[in-house]
């Protein structure tokens, strides 16, 4: 494992009879992007809100690069919540210099690196605009200057690109992968799982409060790795369902999903019962776990999706 | 603290660069011009009266006696008969019995005096207008008198200055106009004082529903503590409110002094503004003027105190009430709570007015939610013991910053919470989260 950048140590919060995050340990590793997952009410936001000292545990403690988390650690996070907003009716660089000061930058500095920025993601003709002028779009890019300008070591983004058009998407995305490229450990909070496994190094899954898993995406699908083979064919598909130790699990006229009942030892026995049948095969090849599925079989379905999030 | 200054320069920035603020702060003294205007000009077409003046024709008579016909009286003079005492009481028996009758007491001649008083005894209360007439001629009389008599030149004269106090008695209750005035001034204090707390409370409860609504406070409170955030705003507000009134307080004295030579100038031209029925008495507007500066304005060394005090345990309350919703419909329900106490010292001030210093004002005027409207009406109005001041303060102190801690503790929760409308009962439960 890699050295780990922000350690959760045995961390719980209540509210009120309600336990948003029951002993919860993760380590996030340095200039990773580290994938928060869960349902709606998992604890994933109240986890959060305790990084960033919104909140504090209950018990448990927070390390930030081997330090007890503190305030002086504001200056180097970076956070984009789920909730977010600028003030209408202020000027595109004065929003930014306000809020990248409010990090603890000196006014100069926040200005210059708003500047910087601007022209980066080719705003600079919108700098003394005010923030209702600005398209939707646009808005997004200016939450997301305020969000990294300060150059922070840990960045939180919680859905960070939802109602992001797919333009904005594909180029906040290339700036995420180009800030872990400087270094920069990225915490990723969101319940679409095919973004998770186009951007994420690691991933921690929580379900009512509680961790169910955390480990590196690759290792994690190998873990969940079954006896599942797609097969394609020709033929008659009752000739599928006779051939013995087979379960079938999705059948079309063309194409089936099969899993092997027994061992690991038995899929070239299983090539040589399905050869012996009277069909063709055209294909035969492993199923690699979707993420949704791994994500469905630990929570168990849907029945606690719903779920109202509180905090 | 550093964070609280960011927070509090934006804020104070955002508020007096507003329209609403500059308009606010322009308007109100061409108001108090308006009022002065209409003052004057209610002063200068004022009916005519029409008295009979009693003056003895004793040894005071050298003095007295120059004093001619007025607008609003004709002289009377009454022959000297027998003893001096009797003949006042009898006189001062028929002037109550006649309406239209008003006697002019004045003991001596007053030659080497700087303070000279005199009496105007009537049966009803008589008019500013009526005493000040009478007292500008008797004071013309006096001058007049020591100059023949002294045979020193005017110049001289003016060095050796005397006060004319003409007293007014009547059967009826009296005011004198510096008890107008106090009551003017102290009621004014408070009076402003509760519109800048309901008003600029109500900004700041505004402001609050705002960043909710705008989805920036989670953005802001990952940087700074939402303590921190309240104290800005709070700060900046009160500052604002402050900006507002000595901006005010400046516009109006600018107002004043533009003012002043108009209502100067209609006094030397009488002829200017002649109506059938009335008459002309600039010199009663000029007196008005003369009244505001002559008032007692040391409540004003109280006003930034209470209305601080008042504003931050308003303030914060508003601030949190504020916090625990998300639009500024649902606020309703919990700023009812709010604004009663703070309006209800405005139905207490006619017994107060009457009693200021009894047991209702003393103990209303300890009480921290009412104090801030009360003790200013008082302190205008009168004397009221320093301990009694000291106390009051003590105990607004601790109290604003009981309701500080208390709103700071919902106001951290509620900006977090999106969603339907908390009771009460959830309100309470916040202050044991951490």
């Amino acid at each position: 494992m890699n050295e780990t950048f922000l350690r959760i140590d045995n961390v719980s919060k209540a509210y009120d009879d309600y336990l948003a995050v029951n002993q919860v340990s993760l380590n996030i590793p340095k200039g990773k992007i580290y994938g928060l997952l869960g349902p709606n009410g998992a604890g994933k936001t109240s986890t959060i809100r305790m990084i960033t000292r919104i909140t504090v545990p209950d018990s448990g403690t927070i390390y930030f690069n081997g330090e007890e988390l503190a305030e002086k650690h504001s200056r180097d996070t970076g956070y984009m919540p789920e909730e977010r907003g600028l003030y209408k009716k202020m000027k595109v660089l004065e929003q930014i210099t306000y809020l990248l000061s409010l990090k603890g930058l000196p006014t100069s500095e926040a200005k210059a690196a708003g500047e910087e920025w601007l022209e980066r993601l080719g705003l600079t003709d919108w700098s003394s605009n005010k923030v209702t002028d600005l398209s939707k779009g646009m808005q997004q890019k200016v939450q997301f200057i305020s969000t990294i300008a300060h150059k922070p070591r840990l960045l939180i983004l919680d859905e960070p690109f939802s109602g992001l058009d797919p333009v904005n998407t594909k180029l906040i995305e290339k700036e995420i992968f180009r800030l872990k490229d400087e270094g920069t450990t990225i915490i990723f909070s969101t319940h679409r799982m095919e973004q998770v496994e186009e951007l994420c190094d690691y991933i921690a899954l929580m379900s009512q409060g509680k961790l169910m898993l955390e480990n590196e995406i690759t290792q994690v699908r190998k873990d969940f790795q079954k006896q599942v083979y797609h097969i394609s064919f020709h033929g008659d598909k009752q000739h599928l369902m006779a051939v013995p130790g087979l379960q079938v699990l999705e059948v079309t006229d063309k194409q089936a999903k099969v899993e092997l009942s027994g061992g690991e030892g038995d899929r070239n026995d299983l090539l040589r019962r399905l050869a012996d049948s009277p069909l063709e095969i055209l294909s035969f090849a492993l199923h690699l776990p979707r993420l949704n599925e791994i994500f469905i079989e630990l929570v168990g379905g849907n029945k606690n999706l719903n779920r109202k999030e509180t905090v | 603290m550093d964070k609280i200054g960011i927070i509090f320069k934006r804020e104070y920035l955002n508020m007096v660069r507003k329209k609403s603020f500059l308009l606010a702060t322009f308007l109100v003294p061409l108001g108090f011009a308006a009022l002065i205007g209409i003052q004057v000009a209610s002063a200068v077409f004022v009916e005519k009266e029409n008295y009979d003046l009693l003056i003895v024709e004793d040894e005071t008579y050298a003095v007295t006696g120059r004093i001619n016909k007025g607008d609003n009286f004709k002289v009377v003079p009454i022959k000297a008969e027998g003893d001096f005492v009797t003949q006042r009481d009898s006189l001062l028996e028929r002037v109550k019995k006649n309406e239209n009758e008003v006697y002019l007491y004045y003991p001596e001649t007053y030659l080497e005096k700087e303070n000279i008083t005199a009496t105007l005894h009537s049966s009803k209360k008589l008019s500013q207008q009526v005493r000040r007439e009478v007292e500008r001629k008797l004071e013309r009389a006096i001058k007049d008198y020591k100059t023949e008599l002294v045979g020193i030149s005017k110049e001289q004269l003016d060095k050796t200055d005397f006060e004319l106090d003409l007293q007014t008695k009547s059967g009826e209750k009296e005011n004198s106009t510096s008890e107008i005035m106090a009551l003017a001034v102290g009621a004014g204090t408070a009076i402003i004082i509760y519109m800048l707390i309901a008003i600029y409370g109500g900004i700041l409860m505004q402001g609050v529903i705002e960043e909710k609504a705008n989805r920036i406070v989670e953005v802001i409170v990952s940087s700074v503590r939402p303590f921190q955030l309240l104290m800005g705003k709070t700060l900046a507000l009160a500052s604002v409110a402050i900006t507002q009134l000595i901006l005010w307080g400046l516009l109006s004295m600018v107002v004043y002094f533009i003012m002043l030579p108009f209502v100067a100038n209609a006094g030397i031209d009488p002829a200017a503004i002649q109506q059938p029925g009335m008459e002309m008495s600039a010199s009663e507007a000029e007196n008005i003027l003369i009244d505001l500066q002559g008032a007692n304005w040391n409540v004003l060394w109280f006003f930034p105190i209470y209305f601080l005090g008042g504003f931050f345990l308003y303030g914060s309350l508003m601030a949190a009430a504020g916090s625990a919703v998300d639009n500024i419909q649902d606020a309703q329900q919990f700023t009812i709570p709010i604004t009663l106490p703070l309006m209800l010292p405005l139905f207490f001030y006619p017994n107060i007015i009457q009693n200021p210093n009894g047991m209702f004002a003393s103990i209303t005027s300890h009480i921290p939610f009412f104090s801030p409207m009360i003790m200013p009406m008082r302190i205008g109005l009168g004397s009221v013991p320093w301990w009694e001041i000291v106390l009051s303060i003590i105990i607004l102190v601790l109290s604003f910053l009981g309701c500080v801690w208390i709103s700071a503790k919902i106001y951290r929760t509620g900006i977090l919470m999106y969603g339907k409308k908390p009771s009460f009962k959830e309100i309470f439960k916040w202050l044991r989260y951490n």
